[in-house]
């Protein structure tokens, strides 16, 4: 009986109302192309159900002029080619657009300046601390965080940093100290959010970029 | 037997198995000293286990092989994880020599009558060490390698005297060098023998009749080197 009510609402051609429709959509640059991942839902918060687009629905990145269609099953999702490097605060618009019911067109998000991390020694000894710094500085939210996925005896990392900062440290005390030498992952995050158009009944648009070091870890 | 009923019966027989194009078909290749490790996943598009997509047992009529030059070896359906390790199909060869980037690895799934799929590819090159073979555990330790190629590599250094250490070697240069205080960690004071390997990965998505095909090369380097106090 749990699943009685979508089977009977799609067979009837009953469409989802776009207000009844929670959209998460994640901008991902990386290297010379712009990933947009759409993930719809309907339902109550606490049991959300993924949202399938329905006969006339369109989920549309909008990003240099360029149009591209989201494709996918459960997260839509499409990839931009860059010709030309990203300038700071470009603007990327992920649109539904929908024949039978209310479109949203209106959310937008622009992009934030990539943090270039400066580069880390092939070899970092967990005795002292650990220094990272990029450029250049925002006023975005960013975080830190630190791995080793292969390893037993190294619990994963991570911190917030202050914005507009350019550097941070992370402390001896807060690392694994003797052992052996392994590979750990330092990542770089700077994200940017915004609400989504209004016609949905929530969900938020996040620029998020990843700067990923990895480093052999010693003793 | 009524040719209906003959009919219905093939049709029953020809649903349980399932289409080739429904296939999710992966083959990891591993290098190991004198002999490669060939696993094989055949997925069934769509049908998701906790052990991530529900893998497909081959009919007694059906044979999957695997091989590169003029090594091959066919592959039996094992669903019983040995120490813990699930490998659906899994099987080695003899390999006298380093794999060349010229000798193509290939799998190939036989459904009968001459219906055959195959994907393949070229592995990265062989990974050829030159280390020394004593190094003192107070000294720093250069090893070189060739032929570089495009792709990150990582590290091995492998004795009973302590865990394994490793680490990524971002730019393939040909050269690398641990400073003196991490080959100090490789052994107890008095020194011991290590196991340096290299490994560069590649990986290749050839089309096929399969839902999906990819096959993942390991090509692994390895040396012995002498700690000495």
């Amino acid at each position: 009986m749990k699943y009685a009510l979508p089977v009977i609402i799609v067979s009837t051609g009953c469409g989802v109302t776009t207000s009844d429709l929670v959209a998460n959509f994640e901008v991902t640059p990386a290297g010379p192309h712009v990933r947009v991942t759409a993930y719809l839902y309907e339902g109550s918060s606490s049991s959300p159900d993924f949202f399938q687009l329905e006969d006339g629905d369109h989920l549309v990145a909008v990003f240099r002029g360029h149009e591209q269609m989201l494709a996918g099953q459960a997260g839509y999702s499409t990839t931009f080619d860059l010709d030309t490097a990203l300038a700071a605060d470009e603007t990327m618009t992920v649109e539904l657009r929908r024949d039978s019911e209310t479109s949203a067109t209106a959310t937008s998000i622009t992009i934030p300046a990539e943090p270039v991390v400066a580069p880390i020694p092939l070899f970092v000894s967990r005795a002292k601390d650990l220094a990272i710094s990029w450029s250049p500085a925002t006023d975005d939210k960013m975080g830190w965080s630190l791995e080793a996925l292969e390893s037993y005896t190294f619990n994963p990392l991570h911190g917030d940093i202050a914005p507009g900062a350019t550097s941070a440290t992370i402390a001896a005390s807060s690392l694994p100290q003797g052992g052996s030498t392994f590979t750990a992952t330092l990542t770089v995050r700077r994200y940017r959010s915004a609400p989504v158009d209004t016609a949905f009944a929530g969900g938020d648009i996040v620029c998020r970029w990843s700067e990923i070091t990895e480093f052999a870890s010693t003793p | 037997m009524s040719r209906e009923r003959f009919a219905l019966l093939l049709l029953v027989g020809c649903t349980g198995r399932t289409a080739t194009s429904e296939l999710v078909a992966n083959l990891d290749v591993l290098t190991r000293e004198h002999r490669l490790e060939m696993t094989v996943s055949l997925g069934i598009k769509g049908h998701m286990t906790s052990l991530g997509l529900e893998q497909y047992a081959i009919e007694p009529d059906e044979h999957v092989s695997v091989g590169y030059a003029d090594q091959s070896v066919e592959l039996l359906f094992n669903d019983d994880p040995q120490n813990g390790v699930y490998r659906p199909y899994w099987g080695t060869l003899p390999l006298p020599d380093p794999l060349g980037a010229d000798e193509e690895v290939w799998l190939s799934l036989d459904r009968g009558g001459g219906d055959v799929t195959r994907i393949a590819t070229a592995p990265p090159p062989p990974v050829i060490i030159q280390a020394p073979a004593t190094t003192p555990r107070t000294s720093d330790l250069t090893v070189q390698w060739s032929p570089t190629w495009s792709a990150p590599m990582t590290w091995h250094a492998f004795s009973d005297a302590t865990d394994s250490s490793y680490g990524p070697i971002p730019q393939d240069t040909g050269t690398l060098t641990i400073p003196r205080d991490v080959v100090a960690t490789f052994c107890s004071p008095y020194g011991c023998p290590i196991t340096f390997t290299l490994e560069r990965e590649a990986f290749a998505q050839p089309d096929s009749a399969f839902a999906s095909g990819r096959i993942d090369v390991d090509q692994v380097g390895y040396a012995q080197i002498m700690v000495t106090p």
